[in-house]
């Protein structure tokens, strides 16, 4: 099997961390465990959706990103700014004035991600007119559900879209668009922990097209509180692309065929158990989103109300112009959407951490010894052993990762 | 011929028991992948056990669903305490249906279950008595893909 290194955004400060167990319960893959009071992430099995970091109390979960410094050494500077951002709140202040404040840092050109979704939905159109695609396809637009087919229902994985993240689509494009520039830069701002490891991490391409990806909570207050403010050169994406920062966004537009959209991770868990299992009525494609109601939001912003900024997002996708980006007016779209920018390069591997052994005789074995660990545990799946359940607990101690004396009822 | 299984499970699956209907067969699911059986072959089984174990909670009073992992073969025996097969010939072809009418309604009961069956197993056996109930016994052959 190829080695392949897993790099996580999602990381675990131990100074705070308490092992207090909410992120153990909390996390989809089971991949947390809390080992002498301190929480660890299996990398192998975490899919850096955030749900840990939305539960912690202590604020001990925090997310990996590049300092938005290295800009200057770059000379041309192009940013991709999250298409959440117009639905986050900024107090008084306008989203024209925070993507001011942005051109202050000294970016040339400032994109929104809604114009990548256009593309993406442009590319997903086209794909799905072709012929002989494993039915129903799965949308690749959300970075955690690509990585959750993957550690958890691998046998999905042909039904994956062969379409790079929005993101990628208007990154790689750039890269062709600007070729001639010297010492391009190309950097995005993300709401979410997918996004930053999709950059630093990619799957299914073999090189991401950014140099770098900050965080908005890691500016806000800079941009909250700082007076400075720069014109700059601005590309608005239209009421499609916007819409799709929300969930139905990639429905609202394949209007010719038959879209289902899922939200929410665990109704997500049980759709892809459902879809695994052939219960499933034939869609042609399957909208999803990790998070509840889509993108908006994000998560690293604790003082934000999801309802009321989907309120005000959609107030402002009412009021866009154009119904897709008027900077496609004058360009050819088929030029734009070359097979290069927007297919994946790379096949999609699985993680098989749920195999036992590669030897089914032993896995067989280890199975029937997790069900007789399993019958002596209390079932309360209380976490006070530091697993996420007594389940889970049964196959750490069968494999040697837990005591069975840290049970504490044992 | 007969050698002893790697795994055996059961399951007991209750008669009208809708609301639970997929939930054997799901936890078969979840048993073979942490085998590391071939995904094909577990969509197979999978479709063989969610048609049996729906059989049971349609038709039957109750059941017991068992799972056989072999080293080359999967086998599923549904057994269950009920009405039986009057004609297995005419159960056996498609969209011909004695399901209760709330069955119909939930959307079950389209005579697919036992072609669905045949279709997905290697080999399929089916005892019945009336009024004592059916024995189903499907195999998969491990060996077939790869």
């Amino acid at each position: 099997m190829k080695n392949e290194s897993y790099f996580h955004s999602i990381r675990i400060n131990y100074e705070v961390c308490r092992g207090c167990t909410h992120c153990l319960r909390a996390c989809p893959t089971e991949a947390i465990r809390v080992r002498e009071r301190k929480s660890e992430i299996y990398d192998l099995k975490c899919i850096d959706c955030g749900e840990c970091f939305r539960v912690c109390p202590t604020e001990s979960i925090f997310v990996a990103h590049d300092t938005i410094d290295i800009i200057s050494n770059f000379k041309y500077k192009i940013l991709i700014v999250s298409d959440n951002l117009l639905s986050i709140n900024f107090g008084r202040i306008t989203y024209e004035e925070i993507i001011k404040k942005l051109f202050s840092f000294g970016f040339d050109e400032i994109w929104e991600e809604s114009i990548a979704n256009e593309l993406y939905l442009f590319a997903t159109e086209k794909y799905l007119k072709e012929k002989n695609i494993p039915k129903p396809v799965i949308s690749t637009s959300c970075p955690s559900s690509i990585r959750l087919i993957q550690v958890s229902y691998p046998s999905l994985i042909d039904n994956l879209s062969k379409i790079n993240l929005p993101i990628d689509i208007l990154g790689n494009y750039l890269r062709k668009l600007y070729k001639d520039k010297e010492n391009l830069g190309i950097f995005y701002l993300a709401t979410f922990p997918c996004k930053v490891t999709a950059i630093k991490n990619p799957l299914g391409l073999n090189k991401s097209p950014f140099d770098g990806v900050f965080l908005l909570n890691s500016i806000y207050k800079k941009l909250i509180i700082e007076k400075f403010s720069k014109e700059g050169m601005f590309f608005k994406g239209g009421r499609v692309g916007t819409r799709m920062t929300r969930i139905g966004g990639e429905e609202n537009y394949l209007k010719d065929f038959k879209v289902l959209y899922i939200d929410g991770i665990w109704n997500l868990k049980k759709f892809f158990e459902e879809l695994e299992e052939e219960r499933i009525p034939l869609f042609d494609y399957i909208e999803c989103r990790v998070c509840n109601y889509g993108c908006v939001n994000g998560i690293l912003l604790s003082n934000q109300n999801i309802n009321l900024n989907l309120f005000s997002l959609k107030e402002k996708e009412k009021i866009r112009e154009n119904e897709f980006s008027s900077f496609f007016d004058k360009l050819n779209l088929d030029e734009i959407l070359s097979d290069e920018i927007i297919f994946l390069n790379e096949t999609i591997n699985p993680r098989p951490t749920y195999i036992l052994s590669q030897d089914m005789d032993t896995a067989a074995k280890i199975l029937q010894e997790i069900n007789l660990v399993y019958e002596i545990l209390p079932k309360l799946d209380c976490g006070s052993c530091g697993a996420p359940s007594c389940k889970a607990f049964a196959e750490d101690v069968v494999l040697n990762r837990a005591n069975i004396k840290d049970c504490k009822f044992i | 011929m007969e050698k002893t299984p790697l795994l055996v499970e059961k399951f007991t699956i209750k008669g009208r028991d809708y609301e639970h209907g997929g939930e054997a067969s799901s936890k078969i699911k979840s048993i073979l992948k942490r085998l590391g059986i071939n995904s094909n072959i577990i969509k197979r089984v999978c479709v063989c056990a969610y048609e049996a174990e729906m059989n049971i909670i349609i038709y039957a009073y109750e059941g017991v669903m068992t799972l056989y992992v072999y080293k080359d073969m999967i086998k599923l025996i549904a057994e269950d305490v009920g009405p039986g097969i009057p004609d297995i010939e005419l159960a056996m072809k498609e969209g011909y249906s004695t399901a209760p009418p709330e069955a119909i309604e939930l959307g079950f009961g389209a005579g697919m279950g036992l072609p669905n069956m045949k279709n997905n197993s290697d080999r399929m056996n089916i005892e019945t008595e009336l009024n004592k109930g059916t024995k189903v016994t499907l195999e998969i052959d491990l060996k077939n893909e790869k």
